[in-house]
């Protein structure tokens, strides 16, 4: 669950327009929070000769519906995100996301929560061991597992870049 | 598009009309003013517990996994090596960006197949490099060159790294360790850049 701040989005703003540096080395020091938990998402990825087989792209049928599989693909689709997103209806505006993007890699991610004995979940874990972690919508295998496993380094990390940045404002801009 | 999202933190910022009405009435100053007086506000109760917790938790996680680490090279009659063995850990974690939650067990696991610290710290070097250029994590890559380290050469074949069980079968562990940092050194740095 995202840690709720307040005056962030403006502290960003006034960053952009009047120290455009500082606003940059904050953006560099929220991904270095980041990126490990992005790199270890993407090491739990099975390749695609550890799926079932008729998931991967190269075996799909055209007429295939249901999302192939491509290792690189999904790979590239676990990345992250440093930039305030738009506002969700709720009115929330996430100032630090991960994303797990891709169909197939979200597939993978997820595959389980409701139905942890179904056919293709035993066939994935049989071909690929992996295991779920988190609790329900935060459950997953790959992207939410490394999440759960940094352990809320990656959040205070976060939150502690934001908070570094309001004092190195503050205190540039006094006179 | 499917979008599986983790928001690491957020602001509310109201509905339209809210976010207008406060857009007239509030300067940036105060907007800014109000992130450093509002911040320790900005948790809500729960999330201070949650918080504290989780920050006590990854503390005694990390002492335990120290603890852990220092036991193992007292095993395997490496005990001198663990102050040595805990400032590699601490500086490659800053250098490569990878948690010490996940060099301790690596670590353990390298030096219990080969009883020595220094080669183990050769070892886990390798095993960064090829995590990064692979994109296996770190515990598949050590458990493979442990393996490796003890005449098993399977699992390294499966890693994707480029050797295949033909290439492997007629090398030694350290022309396949050569082989390894020719093909990957520098991808950790890179990768952390």
């Amino acid at each position: 669950m995202a840690v709720k701040l307040e005056g962030a989005i403006a502290l960003r703003k006034a960053l952009r327009k009047f120290e455009p540096d500082l606003s940059k080395e904050v953006q560099r020091e929220m991904a270095s929070f980041l990126k490990p938990v992005v790199r270890e998402a993407r090491g739990f990825l099975p390749n695609d000769g550890s799926i079932i087989s008729n998931w991967s792209i190269k075996n799909a049928k055209e007429t295939n519906r249901f999302p192939a599989y491509n290792f690189a693909l999904a790979k590239r689709g676990i990345t992250y995100k440093t930039t305030p997103s738009k506002a969700n209806r709720r009115g929330f505006r996430a100032l630090a996301s991960i994303f797990n993007k891709t169909a197939g890699g979200a597939i993978y991610e997820t595959a389980g929560r409701k139905n942890s004995n179904s056919v293709f979940v035993r066939n994935l874990e049989a071909k690929y061991p992996s295991k779920m972690v988190g609790k329900d919508k935060m459950q997953g295998r790959a992207m939410f597992r490394a999440y759960e496993e940094n352990e809320g380094k990656a959040q205070d990390g976060v939150i502690r870049a934001i908070e570094k940045a309001a004092r190195n404002f503050r205190g540039a801009t006094i006179v | 598009m499917s979008n599986l999202r983790i928001d690491i933190a957020s602001e509310f910022i109201g509905r339209k009309a809210f976010t207008d009405a406060e857009k007239a009435t509030n300067s940036l100053d105060k907007a800014v003013d109000k992130l450093g007086k509002r911040l320790a506000g900005a948790f809500s109760a729960y999330k201070i517990a949650q918080f504290a917790k989780d920050s006590v938790k990854a503390f005694a996680q990390d002492q335990k996994a120290a603890a852990v680490l220092a036991k193992t090279l007292e095993n395997v009659n490496q005990g001198y090596a663990t102050d040595m063995v805990e400032s590699y850990i601490k500086k490659t974690e800053t250098l490569y960006g990878v948690l010490d939650d996940k060099l301790r067990p690596a670590f353990s696991q390298l030096v219990v197949a080969t009883g020595d610290a220094t080669k183990s710290q050769a070892l886990l070097q390798t095993a960064l490099d090829v995590s990064a250029g692979t994109g296996k994590d770190l515990e598949s890559v050590t458990a493979a060159l442990s393996k490796a380290y003890l005449g098993n050469t399977t699992a390294l074949a499966r890693l994707g790294a480029g050797l295949s069980s033909a290439t492997l079968k007629g090398k030694s562990f350290d022309q396949i360790i050569t082989l390894l940092n020719q093909n990957f050194t520098g991808q950790a740095a890179t990768a952390a850049d």
